[in-house]
């Protein structure tokens, strides 16, 4: 894909505003002002924001609970993050989910479950539904390296292939369930190869650099627009902070590897590419950095100042 | 209202195809549910051939994948009615189905709802053996956010139906295998029938059995072997196991004072202990005599037809049981 100046500082401010809102969730979950322990997706925004770059408003998301660009770039905002990091009554849950589980189907984001690789076949639904209705709508699915681990994966991919729905697996690859390498995961930790089982497309690729990321997802989704079933994309990353925030950042993984890989964050290849492809400024580039961060404070600013929800009985809330 | 002859089977089969020829969001998906085999119990056959290969799909052998086609279906402007082979395999599927069918609208605020019925057939009879014999109710009792129909005669399998389809929540819809065959009057124009909403199949004074499906014929079937020993047996037909009909339930007691709870569920955390449960602690001051409970052995069902029958409730256990409950003991 080519991309004008408008769009790629569209995607830089996506990665941005994705980073900036898990710095300030961390921060806020040591201080305590809420107990929704986030799973930090930082360093992984090229693949979270990436695989949604070649997405139209009307396709579909599945993220997983580290997947924060995902949620953001569909058009999610940090305002309704914060609402359900919160817990608020205005929030889209009412109070009674997680944000990194919460779904938005106007903007095409499936609520998912908060097992790992469950929402795949749910996904999987949803784009049989676009297939039977005609609509040419497109499903992009996250799933861990972990997750793919899980028969609901299999069964996802599968059922897919078989009936070519639109669908596209986007692995976010970082080598670690919670603690388990992936040596202890899986035989051959190059995820796409099991494309050539399924029958179907795969393709492996730098998920520190969002230009790739969104060059094979476009191709990807291409494909399943054109009815010509789904793909599994392995985007190799890394997380730059623990599993989870109760975690320290090293989490367990050998030094070395760990700086190796926070030497190659997403946002810094991207400002790089910028510079060299566009008429971008240095200030320009400042301003969205600013603006981001002006958002953020705002965002939970309202948040905090929104009412507690005032459920009397949750057995009335239970069935449509 | 103008009715014709039909057993469950036909009914169900007539059923589908009439909501579908209604309402073209509806799709049937799963395994060998296509033309010719028609599914396993041949309900859907023909409808393959009806409706083209858009409507009705044969699936995969995975009932995670089902479920699954089911669930993202449903949120997102289908309304399909899957089939589970056998209810023994709904374990398989339980995850889609408890965690991200039943809790969606709840967890979004009441934004996304999940018109999913999941047609199973269940039940032991044939000595199909401990995982082709299974009742599921009781495993899918306790999760909140599901509705779980049963119905007992082709009239009931008629209006249950279109109310599943019709609901906008995700439905257990359950068929005995033995009921397959069992002929009644159905109505020619149907007519929904209200989930939620119990049937006193047989009215009676002196003893309220609260049971559903199989059991209900069962119960019937005791009630007249009853009836000669000066026992009035009220049976009441839950039809929707959940949620069940408090009203209904309440009424029945208020008039007989007796309460025994049929099911096919296993003894151990079987549903028809919640219904106990329910009269004891709310309508306790009108019952004459303790509360009773029939259900299947804490044993898995045997692959032999004689032992299978020993191991679930029928008719002359109901009677016995209601004996005793009377004080008359022996023959």
């Amino acid at each position: 894909m080519v991309f004008d100046d408008n769009k790629l500082k569209e995607i830089y401010y996506f990665m941005v505003l994705s980073r900036e809102y898990e710095n300030r969730a961390n921060e806020l979950f040591k201080n305590k002002e809420f107990t929704e322990k986030p799973f930090s997706g930082i360093g992984q925004e090229a693949v979270s924001v990436g695989a949604v770059i070649p997405l139209e408003e009307k396709d579909y998301i599945a993220p997983t609970l580290r997947s924060k660009g995902a949620f953001l770039a569909k058009g999610i905002t940090v305002k309704d993050c914060f609402l359900q990091l919160y817990r608020k009554g205005n929030s889209a849950s009412k109070g009674l989910w997680t944000a990194h589980h919460m779904g938005d189907m106007e903007k095409g984001v499936i609520l998912t479950s908060a097992l790992v690789a469950s929402a795949l076949p749910v996904a999987a639904g949803i784009a049989m539904s676009s297939k039977l209705r005609h609509t040419g709508q497109v499903v992009v699915a996250y799933v861990g390296d972990g997750g793919t681990s899980r028969g609901d994966f299999h069964s996802a991919v599968n059922v897919a292939a078989v009936h070519d729905l639109p669908i596209v697996f986007v692995v976010e690859n970082n080598l670690y369930a919670l603690s388990t390498h992936i040596s202890e995961q899986m035989k051959n930790p190059n995820i796409a190869d099991r494309a050539i089982g399924y029958g179907i497309s795969g393709a492996t690729v730098d998920g520190q650099d969002v230009i790739k990321v969104i060059d094979a997802v476009d191709e990807a989704v291409q494909r399943a627009r054109n009815g010509q079933g789904p793909s599994i994309i392995d985007c190799k990353t890394y997380r730059f902070r623990g599993h989870a925030e109760s975690h320290d950042e090293l989490d367990g993984r050998p030094l070395d590897e760990f700086d190796q890989w926070r030497q190659r964050c997403p946002i810094k290849i991207f400002e790089k590419y910028i510079k060299e492809n566009s008429n971008i400024s240095e200030d320009e580039l400042l301003k969205i950095r600013e603006s981001v961060i002006k958002e953020i404070d705002e965002a939970v600013e309202f948040a905090k100042n929104s009412p507690d929800p005032v459920i009397d009985d949750t057995e009335k809330l239970v069935y449509a | 209202m103008k009715t014709i002859k039909s057993n469950i089977s036909g009914t169900l089969r007539r059923t589908l195809k009439e909501e579908m020829e209604k309402d073209s969001r509806i799709f049937l998906y799963g395994e060998d549910i296509g033309d010719p085999y028609g599914g396993i119990h041949r309900v859907t056959k023909g409808l393959m051939t009806h409706f083209g290969k858009e409507r009705v799909m044969n699936s995969p052998l995975d009932e995670v994948a089902i479920a699954g086609i089911g669930v993202g279906a449903a949120i997102s402007g289908m309304r399909p009615v899957i089939e589970i082979m056998y209810g023994d395999f709904l374990p398989i599927s339980m995850d889609q189905i408890v965690n991200c069918a039943a809790k969606m609208y709840f967890l979004s605020g009441g934004k996304v709802s999940v018109p999913l019925v999941i047609r199973v057939n269940y039940g032991s009879g044939k000595g199909e053996g401990a995982e082709h014999s299974q009742d599921p109710t009781s495993w899918f009792m306790n999760f909140p956010g599901l509705k779980i129909v049963a119905p007992s005669t082709p009239r009931d399998a008629q209006g249950l139906l279109k109310s599943s389809i019709e609901d906008e929540n995700p439905v257990l819809f359950l068929e005995h295998k033995m009921l397959y065959t069992l002929t009644g009057e159905i109505l020619e124009d149907n007519v929904a029938i209200p989930l939620g909403k119990a049937d006193i199949k047989r009215e009676g004074n002196d003893i309220t059995i609260v049971t559903s499906s199989i059991n209900v014929h069962k119960s019937l079937k005791a009630a007249e072997i009853l009836k000669e020993e000066g026992i009035d047996v009220e049976v009441v037909d839950l039809r929707t196991i959940k949620p069940f009909d408090k009203e209904a339930i309440a009424a029945s007691i208020h008039k007989t004072g007796r309460l025994l709870v049929v099911e096919e569920s296993h003894f151990t955390g079987g549903w028809g202990a919640t219904i106990v449960d329910f009269v004891v602690q709310n309508h306790f001051a009108h019952l004459k005599c303790a509360p009773a409970r029939l259900a299947a052995v804490d044993a898995p069902l045997a692959a032999r037809l004689d032992i299978e029958a020993s191991q679930v409730p029928n008719a002359d256990k109901i009677v016995a049981k209601i004996k005793e409950m009377f004080g008359m003991f022996g023959k």
